[in-house]
């Protein structure tokens, strides 16, 4: 929405789809930190209106783990944001999204950008959910 | 109803209930109690003449208690099927309707019977129940000559209790001024906050009538708005105008009987012309509107139907579908969904009917491919994802197992397992991790 209305958002904000943001699973949320993203944002929708009855509650327990986490890494909690908003809100979310990329610009580039497994001479193993081979 | 009756494909249980509904679409296995009548369907021939002979009287439910009934009915005039039925709470067993039946229909010892039924689709059809006001509302149940339109439509009817007569429950006198009140039981936090809908068009219509069947006969209607929406609606509200109906928009404070004259004593404010008036009435109509049922609550259960905040089952989307719901293969149609008129409950029970039609016909559902699926070799059984799913669609036994009708594709399993044993098709990790590559590569 916030598309088609021709609002600004962070040109840094990379959008991933998901049906529900209850398929936001806590290792999804910790991977992306891992792979050298800066900051996560989790959107749901609001209070009582998720279509699958309670996705957000669950997206919203996955995120405050990942927070747990990173404050006892010594990370910091700020990095990973839960956001309630429809998606009519093109405003809210242009303004959100804004305001926590300032935020994230003010705490800096993420500590754990970890170089990729080619650069380290890895072989990268096969991820779950692979068709046979 | 009696084409209805007449096909030979159509089923009519009475006085049946729906006990329990197991299985999916396609395949539901229905479970019907049916009540006995103590009168044999197959021989009554509905001539009344048990009716005749039985010496018992007991108040008329649906004339709403303005007239009476034996303890052997007909339920109402056109009743389908036209069999008679023994009110057993009433019933003194002198058995003098037994001999009066010439075809033998009569049989005090008949028995409930249990009907099992196997579906396609069902089709909720309950309707509504129309409202009570509370005890002193307006002075109703107070005062003998406070009724609601219901009633007053039994008294307008040609075959209701005083064949047609509207005249006043305390001395059966005509009444020479009406005042009906709108919005009574809605429109308000303390009772039900939605509009009825239909009021407004009942109040207008009886109106009328009043003016057809009693000559000078004053009648005033306390309005809120006048919700005269429809087609032909606005004309018909111009229409009650020019006959002399007196719309006064404001709401009624209080009802008190004159104990000397008999009259009913209003006092209301007509917000228009800013003034407060004391009517003076021989007859006042609560125009109340439609509540969800008892029988609707009970369906809701047995079918796990969610119901919208006001009480009515909740449709699939309230533009979209309107008839559809959650559970594929249930429809909903008419007042069960909401109170609306006749013409949009024919339209809505089309739609229902349509809708089943086309489902059964196809013979087979057409799924999204947009469901979970697992990887049995991975599984552990731990069962998180059973725990999650909102639909209940997982199954764990000693490996998870999705039902793909119930699966409605939001994920959560996948999100929850720790073995990554079970995706969402379209949201695997791996493609995941391909959205990732590409973003932040």
């Amino acid at each position: 929405m916030a598309g088609t209305m021709r609002l600004q958002y962070p040109a840094t904000l990379r959008p991933i789809r998901v049906p529900c943001a209850g398929r936001v699973s806590a290792d999804l949320i910790a991977r992306l930190l891992w792979r050298g993203a800066d900051g996560v944002i989790v959107v749901g929708c609001r209070a009582g209106e998720c279509e699958y009855e309670n996705g957000n509650i669950m997206a919203t327990r996955h995120v405050e783990m990942v927070q747990d986490l990173l404050e006892l890494m010594g990370i910091g909690a700020g990095r990973v944001v839960m956001v309630y908003c429809s998606s009519a809100e093109g405003r809210y979310f242009a303004e959100e999204t804004m305001k926590i990329s300032e935020k994230l610009r003010a705490i800096g580039p993420n500590p754990l950008k970890m170089r990729k497994a080619d650069e380290l001479g890895v072989e990268s193993k096969q991820t779950p959910n692979d068709p046979p081979r | 109803m009696l084409e209805v009756a007449k096909k030979e494909e159509i089923e009519i249980l009475t006085c049946s209930e729906v006990e329990s509904i197991e299985g999916n679409v396609g395949d539901f296995k229905v479970r019907v109690r049916k009540k006995p009548r103590y009168v044999k369907e197959e021989l009554c021939n509905g001539c009344g003449a048990c009716a005749e002979v039985c010496p018992v009287l007991t108040p008329n439910s649906f004339n709403l208690g303005l007239g009476a009934k034996k303890a052997i009915y007909l339920p109402f005039p056109q009743a389908v099927p036209r069999t008679y039925i023994i009110d057993m709470e009433k019933c003194i067993k002198c058995k003098l309707c037994e001999k009066a039946c010439i075809r033998k229909a009569i049989d005090f010892d008949q028995k409930e019977q249990v009907i099992d039924l196997e579906v396609g689709a069902i089709i909720v059809a309950c309707g509504g129940a129309s409202y009570q006001p509370r005890l002193g509302e307006y002075g109703y149940g107070r005062y003998a000559n406070v009724i609601t339109q219901f009633h007053l439509e039994r008294l307008l009817a040609p075959n209701g209790p005083t064949g047609g007569e509207v005249v006043r429950p305390s001395d059966g006198r005509k009444p020479k001024k009406v005042v009906m009140i709108q919005c009574v039981g809605f429109r308000n936090r303390n009772e039900n906050e939605y509009c009825s809908n239909v009021c407004c068009m009942v109040a207008l219509k009886n109106a009328m009538l009043l003016k057809q069947h009693l000559r000078d006969v004053e009648v005033f209607v306390c309005y809120t708005d006048v919700r005269a929406y429809g087609k032909g609606y606005e004309e018909f509200y111009v229409q009650a105008r020019e006959h002399d109906v007196v719309f006064l928009r404001g709401r009624v404070g209080e009802v008190v009987e004159d104990a000397d004259s008999g009259e009913l004593v209003l006092v209301v404010e007509d917000t228009l012309s800013g003034r407060v008036l004391e009517l003076r009435a021989d007859l006042v109509v609560l125009s109340t509107g439609v509540v969800p049922s008892d029988d609707l609550r009970k369906i809701s259960e047995v079918l796990k139907l969610e119901r919208s905040p006001d009480g009515f089952l909740k449709e699939f989307h309230s533009r979209l579908a309107p008839t559809d719901t959650k559970k594929r293969g249930v429809f909903i149609c008419g007042d069960a969904q909401g109170p609306k008129a006749i013409d949009v409950c024919v339209a809505q029970a089309k739609a229902a009917a349509a809708s089943a039609i086309s489902l059964l016909s196809a013979g087979e559902v057409e799924l999204e491919l947009t469901t979970a699926v697992v990887e049995s070799e991975r599984c552990s059984g731990c069962g998180l994802c059973e725990l999650v799913c909102p639909y209940s669609a997982i199954t764990v036994n000693e490996v998870a197992v999705v039902n793909e009708l119930l699966c409605r594709g939001c994920g959560k399993c996948a999100a929850t397992c720790p073995s990554k044993a079970i995706y969402r098709r379209g949201y695997r990790e791996r493609q995941l991790e391909a959205y990732i590559d590409g973003l932040l590569a």
